[in-house]
């Protein structure tokens, strides 16, 4: 008969010690889910024009032209609505890369945020929905060079 | 997830390392209309891609609807060595998301 408390006894603990570690668990998954949630910059995605998003998404205002410094690789026509293409910044301290097209109802396509260890060039592929400029934002030292260039859409989608 | 969603390359040479990623996603902008049912789709698409190196962040890629279906990125970056860990992670507007890990060649 002791013999069967015994076993009752540490049977419940083992209950409650798994049930206590098992709640640890279930908080931490839900404290960090919602941090990757809210990282994502919604307002300058929902921009309808290039500054607005900008401000959004960098808190600076003023955007300078800088041709010289940023080089934007793409082909002159966009087949079937999708450019590749590559953006080199030769401004130091490049701390972000964001591509615009201005003519989309909603400009921002994508921003790279990067670590100084990489080389200042992003290749990836956009989408183009009708002929006109595509935008690259540099943010260095607080301050934002921008470049762009004319890319033209044969093929219709 | 079941399927592989990423394919990843990351190569060395002269100093630099160069990452190359495909992420196979539908990038659904949510504007156009199904022509079976006349509906308009719901958006999906990539949020936020990272890649990680040593436990450091070497790049936040934040990706809007202008992104194309299938998703191609590539850059490089100074150091890195043959053998060494790179990780790749994507997360989506409805909470999906894919992790994988190559190693430097």
């Amino acid at each position: 008969m002791n013999n069967i408390n015994q076993k009752r006894r540490i049977i419940l603990k083992g209950v409650l010690a798994t049930s206590a570690v098992s709640s640890v668990i279930g908080t931490g998954l839900v404290y960090t889910y919602p941090a990757s949630e809210t990282a994502w910059p919604k307002e300058a995605f929902n921009a309808s024009s290039v500054e607005k998003a900008l401000l959004k998404l960098t808190g600076v205002n003023a955007i300078t032209p800088n041709p010289d410094g940023i080089l934007i690789k793409a082909p002159a026509i966009a087949e079937n609505g999708i450019a590749h293409i590559t953006i080199q910044s030769n401004i130091e301290n490049t701390e972000s890369i964001a591509i615009f097209i201005p003519n989309n109802a909603l400009p921002l396509v994508a921003n790279f945020k990067l670590n100084p260890r990489v080389t200042n060039t992003i290749t990836t592929r956009i989408k183009i929905e009708s002929s006109g400029d595509i935008m690259a934002v540099i943010k260095a030292d607080n301050i934002l060079y921008s470049a762009t260039r004319k890319i033209r859409l044969t093929a219709t989608k | 997830m079941a399927t592989k969603t990423i394919e990843v390359r990351a190569k060395y040479k002269n100093g630099i390392t160069t990452i190359n990623a495909l992420i196979t996603h539908p990038m659904e902008p949510g504007s156009r209309i199904k022509n079976k049912t006349g509906d308009i789709t719901s958006p999906h698409f990539i949020q936020e891609v990272t890649c990680t190196y040593k436990e450091s962040t070497l790049l936040t890629a934040q990706w809007g609807i202008g992104m194309p279906t299938n998703p191609y990125l590539s850059f490089s970056f100074n150091g890195g060595k043959k053998g060494e860990e790179i990780t790749l992670k994507w997360v989506d507007n409805k909470g999906g998301s894919d992790t994988t890990t190559t190693i430097i060649k």
